[in-house]
This record gives structure tokens, C-alpha cells and sequence, in this order.
């Protein structure tokens, strides 16, 4: 399993005049099959940061090592779930599935049965064959996330992917992320607004402060074993430890602020 | 108008009525009977409908000389559907080329530049003294008045693609080659079918004028041969046969349009 360490990175835009820092002196380490959580406010660069990782923007000073060698763009071990909607207008929400699939040259009924898998793993039973148009914000999310998880990386790097969702879809989204990460060892990467989220799915949480982002606060955490062991979210997130936790991470973010 | 189901609130509404636009074309048409039948115009500049029908049933016959109706119809058409195919596989290639490739881009945009806007009936006379009034330059008029709307079109159609579909293709394993064949191509569809259905109807417009310049056969020479006999009727057989034909190219392209690209404007 992959190590992504981030060392002392900055990353700036060239837009106007001496240019935007969005990120400033960033060092972090993605340990094989931990959750790392990030928390900010709007514009703190997060996107930015997972761009970086992602390898879809160079780091404007420092490193990003995967298995100790500097990232050279992106690559199928890193995969995404992009906060801007991401999907391929012209193929079905299954032929989005199996987009990866076919990447690798998989055979269409194998291909077909995965996606189809995928999909009824996330609530979207029935749905292959139609057209993007005619499924609601919140399914075209999970089609997303669908997608991401049958092209299987080692490293899931997701930003907000649960922003569109009911409260309910979400949290039952939440732990069956938490079993397939369980079931996988993969890493993930989470960026989300939700503290309670972030205390409930994160090994390591991450706090941001606003423009130019730095990490201003981290804390260990384990309600995901939790909730892995005992099986029941509502009796973890109503645990005083956890809402201890959670308003910690919160006077954290309210912190940044100044 | 009450609101209909498929309208958008605050959108300006969709589709039409056709009821009305029958309506009007019947109104259209007793007019121009009227005019004809009560001799508001002389026949000489606008016979009736019942004249021209009967005009063009003849035209379909046997009996009328230089091949009829149908050998100027299948002239004109042959003409521009060849060249419409030279123009797909020359200039398609080339406009997505230019949007993929910033030294393509930066080699080509001088001359498509100057030469986009040029009517073709200017460099028609080049043509024409290069080959001959023969169908070969036909062919070089046509494609080159094509060529540019396809090529714009597809050089347009590359840059559609969201940045994150091409992202998320990459963090996906895709190759250069499978993202571009399998995202970049696919988002541009809807562009490059609309540059094709301007081109066309550009091409079968260029045709007719230059068929009236420079032809034996085909549509635009029949409408001109006919005014030089003062065959009134002719002419608006092949106005109205050559305006239908545009039509059904247009309608054509757009079914094509609707088969091949059902998820476009559906955002
Ligand atoms: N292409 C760009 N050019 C210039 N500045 C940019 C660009 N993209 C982002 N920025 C700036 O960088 C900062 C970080 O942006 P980023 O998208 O990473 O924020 P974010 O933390 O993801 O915000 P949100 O929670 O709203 O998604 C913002 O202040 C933004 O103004
Ligand atoms: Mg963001």
C-alpha cells in the first residue's frame, strides 16, 4: 500500500499581481490505510490541496512523495472525487461505472456486472442504464463515488463528496465508506464542511486555516473502529466522547477564524 | 400561452405551434393563388401554384429535355455530398488538430482567419481558370467553402471538455490516447454535429450560385437557363425544390444530431 508524504508545500496561483498563496508550508504524512480528514473554511485551499495530490497541479515549492519518489501528474493508484461534478454527460450512469473498466479492457459483461454491483452497493439499484440527466443531485454523487470505487485505487482522494445528500443518505453513506475502507486497507483523503463527519470518518483530522491554508490543528481519532466494531453510528455520534470531539474539532475551525 | 409541461419557468418557451404555423403557410399560399387566379400580377413574373405544379410534374417526366428534374437534382446533390465528405476528412482532422495542438493552432489560425470570411464566389474565378467549369472544380469550390465551419467547429468542440472530466480520466489510469478517444472526442460531438450541419447548408448554398457561374447541369444552372427563356415557372420549381432540399438537409442533421448527442443542452 502506497505512502504519500506532503513536505513543506506551498502552492500559489499566478493570477494577479505577485500571484494568489493558497497553500503555505504543508507537511503531512497519508499513511497506508488511514482517513485523513480536512476541515476549513470556504477558500482555505483544500481543492488546491487535493489538486496537488492528485497530481493535477505542480506544488509551487516542496514535495510530494509517493513511495518516496516526486509525483509526476496523476496516475490510477490516486483516485478522485471532484468537488466541480465530474461525470460523462454522454454515457449512461452504469457506462460512468464502468468508464475504469473499460480504461483496463475488462469484458463488457464483466464490466456490466461490477457497475451494476457498484451501484446497488450505493443505493442505486436499477439505475445502469440511464442517462445522467434524469437522476437528481444527490444520485449523480453517488454515481460519482460509484465510479471512483470500481476503478479500485489504493488512495481515494474525495472532496465533499457528500455535500448533496439528505442527512439520512449521508450518514448511511458514511459508514458503508467506512466498511469498504475497512474491507480494502485503502487510504483516503476526505475533505468535507461537516465537523461531525470529519470526527466520525477520520483517523487523523486535519484543520486548515483560511487563505493561505496551513494546518493549524491535527487530532488522532478513532470513532471509525467504533463504529466498525459496534455497528451502530447514531450510539457513536450520541457518545459524549465523541461530541467532545466534535466540539473541539469545532472551536478548532472557529479558532482559525481568529 | 398558458405554460406547458416541458417549459422552464423563466425560460423563454420551447417549440412551437404548429396549428399556427400551417395556418399561415395556407394563408401564404391563397395569396399567391389569388394573385395569379385575379391577375393582380402577370403570370409572366409569378404564375399561379396550379401552373408551377403542373410545370413540375412535367419537369419529372420523360419529356422534358436535358435529363429533367431529377438529372439536375442528382447532379446538385452528387456535387455537394461528395464534396461534403472530402471537406469531413480533410478539414475535421485539421480543427481538431488545431484545438489539441498549440503549433497546429498557431500555424493555421492566419490563414483560417483570412480565408473563413471570404465568400467563396470571390476565389470562385480562380477556380474556375485553374480547372475548367468540370466537376473536379466543383469539388475544390465546395470543400474549401466547407472546409472552415467544420474545422472551426471541431477546433471549438475540444476545447468543451470540462477540465475535471479530463481529470478524473487520468486519476482513473486513462492514457493520452484513451482520454483523448474515449472524453475529449465524445465532449466535442455536439459541436463538431452542429459545424457539420452549418457547413452543409454553407456548401449547398455556394453550389447553386456557383452552378448558375459555371455549370451544364444541376439546380442553380436550370433556374438560370430558365429566366434566360423567360420560363418563370421553371425558376420556381427550382427555388422551391432547391429550398426544400436545404430544409431536408437541415432536418436531416438535426435528427442525426438528436441520435448521436441526446444528452446535449440537458445540463
Ligand atoms: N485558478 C485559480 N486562480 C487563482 N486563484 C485561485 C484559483 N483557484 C483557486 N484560487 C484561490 O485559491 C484559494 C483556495 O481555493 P480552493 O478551491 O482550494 O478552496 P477550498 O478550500 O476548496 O474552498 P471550498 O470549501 O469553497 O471548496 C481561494 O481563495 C481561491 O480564490
Ligand atoms: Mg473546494
Amino acid at each position: 500500500m502506497p505512502r504519500l508524504v506532503v513536505d513543506q508545500l506551498s502552492m500559489r496561483y499566478p493570477a494577479g499581481a505577485g500571484g494568489v498563496a493558497a497553500l503555505e508550508d504543508i507537511s503531512f504524512t497519508l499513511e497506508p490505510g488511514e482517513i485523513r480528514v480536512v476541515l476549513g473554511a470556504s477558500g482555505c485551499g483544500k481543492t488546491t490541496l487535493l489538486n496537488a495530490l492528485a497530481g493535477f497541479l505542480p506544488p509551487s515549492s516542496g514535495r510530494i512523495l509517493l513511495d518516496g519518489r516526486p509525483l509526476a501528474g496523476p496516475g490510477a493508484e490516486r483516485g478522485v472525487v471532484l468537488q466541480k461534478q465530474a461525470l460523462f454527460p454522454w454515457l449512461t450512469a452504469g457506462g460512468n461505472v464502468e468508464f475504469p473498466l473499460r480504461l483496463r479492457g475488462w469484458p463488457r459483461a464483466r464490466r456490466r456486472a461490477e457497475a451494476e454491483a457498484w451501484l446497488a452497493r450505493l443505493g442505486l439499484e436499477g439505475c445502469h442504464g440511464q442517462p445522467l440527466h434524469q437522476l437528481s443531485g444527490g444520485m449523480r454523487q453517488r454515481v460519482e463515488l460509484a465510479r471512483a470505487l470500481a476503478a479500485d485505487p489504493a488512495i481515494l482522494l474525495l472532496d465533499e463528496p457528500f455535500g448533496a445528500l439528505d442527512a439520512f443518505t449521508r450518514e448511511s453513506l458514511q459508514c458503508l465508506l467506512l466498511t469498504l475502507w475497512r474491507d480494502s486497507g485503502k487510504s483516503l483523503f476526505f475533505i468535507t464542511h461537516s465537523v461531525e463527519e470529519a470526527a466520525f470518518l477520520g483517523s487523523t483530522v486535519m484543520v486548515l486555516s483560511p487563505r493561505p491554508g496551513r494546518v493549524i490543528h491535527e487530532s488522532a481519532l478513532t470513532f471509525n473502529r467504533a463504529f466498525l466494531q459496534g455497528g451502530d453510528a447514531r450510539a457513536v455520534k450520541a457518545d459524549p466522547a465523541f461530541i467532545a470531539a466534535r466540539e473541539q474539532l469545532l472551536e478548532a475551525v472557529h479558532a482559525s477564524q481568529g | 400561452m398558458p405554460a406547458r409541461a416541458d417549459d422552464h419557468y423563466g425560460l423563454p418557451p420551447q417549440g412551437g405551434a404548429w396549428p399556427l404555423s400551417l395556418a399561415v403557410l395556407a394563408a401564404l399560399l391563397a395569396l399567391w393563388w389569388a394573385a395569379a387566379r385575379f391577375g393582380w400580377v402577370s403570370p409572366l413574373f409569378l404564375p399561379g401554384p396550379g401552373r408551377v405544379w403542373r410545370t413540375f410534374l412535367w419537369l419529372c417526366s420523360d419529356q422534358a429535355t436535358g435529363g429533367g428534374l431529377a438529372g439536375h437534382v442528382l447532379a446538385s446533390l452528387g456535387r455537394v455530398l461528395g464534396a461534403f465528405l472530402l471537406a469531413v476528412a480533410i478539414a475535421l482532422p485539421l480543427g481538431l488538430g488545431m484545438g489539441l495542438n498549440r503549433l497546429l493552432r498557431a500555424g493555421l489560425d492566419p490563414l483560417l482567419e483570412f480565408y473563413r470570411p471570404l465568400p467563396p464566389l470571390a476565389y470562385l474565378p480562380l477556380t474556375v481558370l485553374w480547372l475548367g467549369i468540370g466537376e473536379a472544380q466543383k469539388l475544390l469550390l465546395l470543400t474549401l467553402a466547407m472546409a472552415p465551419p467544420l474545422a472551426l467547429a471541431a477546433r471549438a468542440g475540444v476545447r468543451a471538455v470540462a477540465v475535471e472530466q479530463l481529470h478524473a480520466a487520468y486519476a482513473m489510469g486513462a492514457s493520452r490516447r484513451q482520454a483523448l478517444l474515449w472524453v475529449v472526442l465524445p465532449a466535442a460531438l455536439p459541436d463538431i454535429l452542429i459545424g457539420l450541419r452549418i457547413g452543409l447548408g454553407f456548401g449547398w448554398t455556394t453550389l447553386v450560385a456557383a452552378e448558375m457561374v459555371a455549370a451544364e447541369r444541376g439546380l442553380g444552372q436550370m433556374v438560370l437557363n430558365a429566366s434566360n427563356f423567360l420560363r418563370t415557372d421553371i425558376m420556381m420549381v427550382g427555388i422551391l425544390v432547391i429550398g426544400l432540399i436545404a430544409m431536408a438537409f437541415d432536418g436531416a442533421m438535426r435528427l442525426l444530431a438528436r441520435r448521436l448527442t441526446p444528452w446535449h443542452g440537458k445540463q
